[in-house]
């Protein structure tokens, strides 16, 4: 197993999704979009600034709530920031 | 709170017959099947099936993830975190080692991360993986990285990384080019995704 991902992960499963977005306040637009659940006018972004789809959704780490896409460069950038 | 106090909150609620509670991590799904609470990875997991928990349960572990992250816990979809590992094994090879040691800091941050990205989708197309898999990933490093992306990953699962675009670098720092130099030839090469360019410069093959 990876050095980085041996301790202290929560990990979901894809079933769970929308209600781990929940515990966060955070809920989805008809289009699919994580938005803020008080607020549906705004939506979730990356901090590049990108929308994020529920199916791209792939995770939150410190700092504000930095959400993470499951695109391959996304998760390669997140070892390099773990790590 | 840390995920071990966070943990640690949640020992009162959970009964796993003869578990010592000596989790590091938590798995978190909404299946059929599995127990509202089990233990997973040898003890080193709590598993939470979030389809089982009565609402007070829920009203109790809710607020816990979003503080496990604050104090910086990471949470990650589970394919995601399987993702992750397979691409730093694959990273931790000594082909990929050293193709990767050679261009770091020598090509612009985004077409070495490119350049990470192919080396994996280079990897997984010889592991076997399904066309679908293999153009998702292409297509993920298109939708980054445009057109250079699309040219990286054709110059690097045709090879080119390791010898030819090595070689034009090797060869142009023992000649006395400058950096900016042999980055103008590079970014040609990626350009415009043929060696087309490499040729017309008049350095020979040889």
């Amino acid at each position: 197993m990876s050095s980085l991902l041996q301790e202290g992960v929560i990990t979901f499963d894809a079933a769970s999704k929308q209600e781990i977005l929940s515990f966060f306040g955070k809920t989805i637009d008809s289009d699919g979009y994580l938005i803020e659940a008080d607020n549906p006018a705004q939506r979730v972004i990356t901090p590049d600034g990108e929308d994020i789809t529920l199916e791209e959704f792939a995770g939150i780490r410190k700092g504000s709530e930095i959400y993470i896409k499951s695109d391959l460069p996304s998760l390669i950038e997140l070892i390099d920031i773990i790590g | 709170m840390s995920l071990m106090a966070i943990l640690d909150k949640l020992k009162h609620l959970v009964k796993i017959e003869g578990n010592s509670f000596t989790f590091i991590n938590i798995k978190i799904n909404s299946d059929n099947t599995s127990e509202k609470f089990t233990s997973l990875n040898g003890g080193q997991t709590l598993g939470i099936n979030l389809n089982k928990l009565t609402t007070s349960e829920k009203d109790i572990i809710r607020p816990l993830i979003p503080q496990a992250v604050e104090d910086g816990a990471l949470l990650l979809e589970d394919k995601s975190k399987s993702r992750i590992e397979d691409i730093e094994s694959k990273e931790r090879t000594h082909d990929e080692q050293e193709i990767l040691a050679f261009f770091k800091g020598k090509i612009p941050p985004d077409d070495y991360t490119a350049l990470r990205a192919s080396l994996y989708l280079k990897k997984r197309f010889a592991d076997g993986a399904g066309k679908d898999e293999i153009s998702e990933l292409k297509r993920q490093i298109i939708w980054r990285y445009s057109k250079c992306g699309r040219n990286i990953s054709d110059l690097c699962s045709a090879g080119y990384f390791e010898t030819l675009i090595k070689t034009i670098f090797e060869e142009k720092e023992r000649s006395g080019y400058s950096e900016g130099d042999i980055l103008t030839t590079y970014n040609l090469i990626v350009e415009e995704g043929t060696l087309t360019v490499f040729v017309s410069t008049g350095m020979s093959s040889d």
